[in-house]
């Protein structure tokens, strides 16, 4: 029985590790009931605990099946989670939402990191008509599968025909949407590397930045079709342009200062990034820049301009090694499993056709772009996850149109419920096919 | 201030803090128990410059707690340790007879006192006796270190000094355990005596430590070893502070366990050693913001004047006791003492758990005597380790020959610091 690495792992170590877990659930369950009533900080500090331990634990016993970790650290957040055994309570995930800049920042920053020129010049062909198709194709077409289902969706009672092509050309834009983290975090378990994961990190990162820009000049078309009082503004296309020419410049400064004080300290790294994590993300959410294009940039910048990219990706791997368990693992604490369980019939049928539209679009790209049979047949596996980044846009679109958000927000998070679970397990069983993990390509 | 500005001065301390545990400190620069951080912190506070105020500390009490316990884990780890050398068991034994002595003392003059002073008996009285002997006891290992590095000092007294300051920690530890044992807790759904939640905190602690043992195999430079880590010190400590037990006393016994049973047991000592001064000293500027001179009375002061009297009473007896054991020690037996007064980390740490645990009087009893404590160790400890040190011919340079060339207890290595290279070395390689 052997990882990704290489590494053996023998039966008893697999033995004592099933032990430990069910230790570590009984502890918790005892616990709780000897001690039902408890303090804020005893319970946040548990659960923290818990989450990372059982997790960790979790996700090494699924590599018996080969599943992604990110699999094991979803799956102790959904099982421990209020919805299902009520060992983390919502109070508490609602506390450890503070990770999610901290977790942000490092997917953003480790993303720029990884967007090294030479491997964007090789990829090039590919990434820009794997682009084109699926910023076309898959929004447009998800947009008509959503007007189909708008009868079975009570939250859309009441709009207009011109209002509800809005709203499916918003859902449209979001299904377009991948998951950097998710990328990342099967990435950093596996050590893939080759052309699925060089394809993979490309398409991820650079989506990202069309996806912010598309919801952007959707959202502007959007408000007069929603609202009979509100036209047309390009004054939005002003705010957006302020946030990306603000963010590259501000991450390219903050790329160059990082590389500075690696340069000159070196040290201390961890302190330095959660520094960045929580304090400059407040003082970039102030500036209203993007955090993420910010990050992103700032990393882009260390690993192409600098010779400090190495150095700067260690720590961030270091750190977000920890920081990603607890991460998925909220996140997984976080799913509305009695939501998913209502609207999972529209929520299966509209992942199913994402994915399927995905797969034909990147069927398309591959073929314009000549790409090699590996790509062509394995390169759609890491464009189904979805998860923060895609809350995250959900969240704007709730605030935006707060008649129909809160519903149309239920929706996308019981379709990242399910994108969240099935995209990394397809993305690693692609990786292992093409064989990206097990021998490295150079 | 907003809690985003108070997580970033942390954050800034936290950094001072790893630069120091770079090596610094025993270049001779800050104090070796930190406590200049708790009063940095105190003239912060709303009883002072009012820059932090209460509502905005409060939020960080988990992080506090979280970080207590943490470094309780790594004294523990670092337990029975100088350095890489295992102590001998006639040091460990001489250090834990003289704290024990040094409490069971100051425990009785502050009884005693508590006669006279004040119309407390029973329980309360004997709750308060404790707490202010459980952080009156301790010598903090950093104070003979930074003598011994700064001064070059090596000897029998030196090597002596050492393994008393190392081998004592896990009295005022069990003190702790057995005080939060003792204090009356709310309602939980077993009832159990207190000698029960005393082998609770120490079960809690000896399992979470062989959990950690199985399960960290691999180096720490893996990042599941570190997920296992912390998971097992926040749960340990989590569960410890829901039962109302000591989480530093839960977790310094964790941190024994991993160094007895684990595997990597070098390896994390080496790395959590590193944690240890970027955790506290965050945690001694929160403690500082909090602490509430303003309504401690004069029976409080009085108090705490006579366990810091009983103190350098019996850490006096401790160094004419020394003196009967190590021959270098009777040139100045009282500086001997004297050099033991120095509390650092640990004491500063249980009297934080006490304050944010106990109930509100116990805690402020412990902070005062701990502050107290420590400020007065560092400015008299110092000065006597080295005179003491000085007169037994053991620090470079002073040209004195050594009295008696003798064994020492630990006579594992030929100097106190040659087996081990500073962080800071270690970090740059």
């Amino acid at each position: 029985m052997s990882t990704a690495t290489g590494e053996h792992k023998g039966f008893v170590l697999r033995l004592s590790q099933a032990a430990a877990l069910g230790v570590v659930f009984g502890i918790l369950l005892l616990v709780n009931w000897v001690v039902p009533s408890m303090q804020l900080a005893a319970d946040t500090i548990t659960c923290v605990g818990f989450l990372l331990l059982a997790a960790v634990l979790t996700s090494e016993l699924l590599e018996i099946v080969r599943l992604p970790h990110l699999t094991g650290y979803l799956l102790v957040g959904i099982v421990a989670g209020p919805h299902v055994l009520h060992l983390v309570p919502h109070k508490v995930v609602v506390q450890l939402e503070v990770v999610n800049a901290l977790t942000l920042s490092l997917i953003a920053l480790a993303g720029g990191l990884e967007l090294k020129v030479q491997m964007l010049r090789e990829t090039a062909r590919s990434l820009t008509w794997a682009t084109v198709f699926q910023s076309s194709l898959v929004p447009v077409l998800m947009a008509a599968v959503f007007f189909g289902f708008a009868g079975q969706l009570p939250f859309l009672g009441g709009l207009s025909w011109p209002g509800l092509c809005a709203v499916a050309a918003l859902w449209g834009v979001l299904a377009a949407s991948r998951s950097p983290s998710a990328t990342l975090g099967i990435l950093s378990q596996t050590k893939a590397s080759g052309p699925i994961a060089k394809f993979a990190l490309g398409f991820v990162m650079s989506s990202d930045v069309v996806v912010i820009l598309l919801l952007a000049l959707t959202i502007t078309f959007a408000r007069p079709l929603l609202s009979a009082t509100d036209g047309v503004s390009l004054d939005s296309l002003l705010v957006l342009g302020h946030e990306i020419v603000g963010s590259v410049t501000l991450g390219t400064t903050l790329g160059l200062l990082l590389a500075l004080y690696l340069r000159l300290v070196r040290g201390h790294v961890l302190l330095v990034l959660l520094f960045l994590g929580f304090g400059m993300t407040e003082a970039i959410r102030y500036l209203r820049f993007d955090p993420l294009l910010t990050f992103l940039i700032a990393g882009f910048v260390v690993q192409n301009f600098t010779k400090q990219g190495p150095l700067l990706m260690h720590s961030v791997e270091k750190t977000s090694s920890v920081v990603f368990v607890l991460f998925f693992a909220t996140a997984g604490a976080h799913l509305d499993v009695p939501l998913l369980g209502a609207l999972w019939p529209v929520a299966v049928a509209l992942c199913a056709a994402r994915a399927l539209f995905t797969i034909g679009a990147h069927w398309l790209g591959a073929r314009a772009a000549r790409d090699t049979p590996v790509i062509k047949k394995w390169g759609w596996a890491p464009l189904i996850s979805q998860a923060g980044l895609t809350l995250g846009l959900s969240v704007v679109v709730e605030r935006t149109f707060p008649s129909f958000g809160a519903g149309f927000r239920a929706l996308v998070i019981a379709t990242v419920a399910i994108n969240e679970v099935i995209g990394p397990i397809l993305f690693k069983l692609a990786l292992d096919k093409t064989g990206e993990t097990v021998h490295p390509v150079k | 201030m907003s809690a985003l500005w108070l997580l970033l001065t942390l954050l800034v301390v936290a950094y001072f803090g790893s630069i120091l545990a770079g090596g610094r400190t025993i270049a001779g620069f800050g104090l070796p128990s930190g406590v200049e951080w708790l009063l940095v912190g105190f003239a912060f506070g709303p009883q002072a410059l009012g820059i932090f105020d209460s509502s905005t500390i409060r939020q960080f009490e988990p992080l506090a707690i979280v970080a207590l316990a943490w470094g309780a884990m790594v004294i523990g780890l670092d337990y029975g340790h100088a350095g890489r050398r295992r102590i001998s068991p006639r040091g460990l034994l001489l250090g834990i007879a003289l704290t024990t002595l040094c409490l069971a003392g100051v425990g009785v003059a502050v009884l005693v006192g508590l006669r006279f002073i004040s119309h407390l008996s029973g329980l309360d009285a004997y709750l308060i006796a404790g707490t202010v002997a459980t952080v009156s006891c301790e010598t903090t290992r950093q104070a003979i270190r930074w003598v011994s590095e700064r001064y070059h000092a090596d000897g029998p007294l030196a090597r002596c000094l050492a393994d008393i300051a190392d081998g004592e920690d896990i009295v005022p530890v069990l003190a702790l355990v057995t005080l939060f044992a003792f204090v009356p807790r709310a309602e939980t759904l077993v009832a159990i005596v207190p000698p029960g939640w005393l082998a609770i905190t120490l079960g809690v602690g000896l399992m979470f430590g062989l959990l950690g043992s199985v399960l960290i195999r691999r180096s720490l430079a893996h990042g599941e070893s570190w997920g296992v880590l912390i998971g097992v010190a926040l749960l340990g400590t989590g569960i410890a502070a829901q039962l109302q037990l000591s989480t530093v006393g839960a977790l310094f016994c964790v941190g024994l366990t991993l160094t007895i049973f684990s595997r990597k047991e070098l390896e994390l000592r080496q790395s959590l050693q590193r944690t240890e001064r970027p955790v506290l000293l965050p945690v001694l500027l929160l403690a500082g913001a909090s602490i509430d001179f303003a309504h401690a009375g004069t029976s409080t002061w009085l108090v705490v004047l006579i366990a810091l009297g009983a103190r350098v009473l019996f850490k006096g007896l401790a160094g004419l006791l020394v003196a009967t054991r190590v021959r270098a020690a009777r040139a100045a037996p009282f500086s001997v003492g004297l050099g033991l007064m120095p509390a650092g980390n640990l004491t500063l740490c249980v009297a934080l758990s006490c304050y944010m645990s106990l109930p509100a009087e116990l805690g402020q009893f412990a902070l005062l005597t701990a502050v107290v404590v420590t400020l007065v160790g560092e400015l008299v400890g110092p000065l006597a380790l080295r005179r003491a040190l000085h007169r037994a011919g053991e620090i470079a340079g002073a040209g004195v020959t050594a009295l008696v060339a003798e064994p020492a207890l630990t006579a594992a290595e030929p100097t106190l610091t040659a087996a081990e290279p500073t962080l800071s070395a270690k970090e740059s390689a």
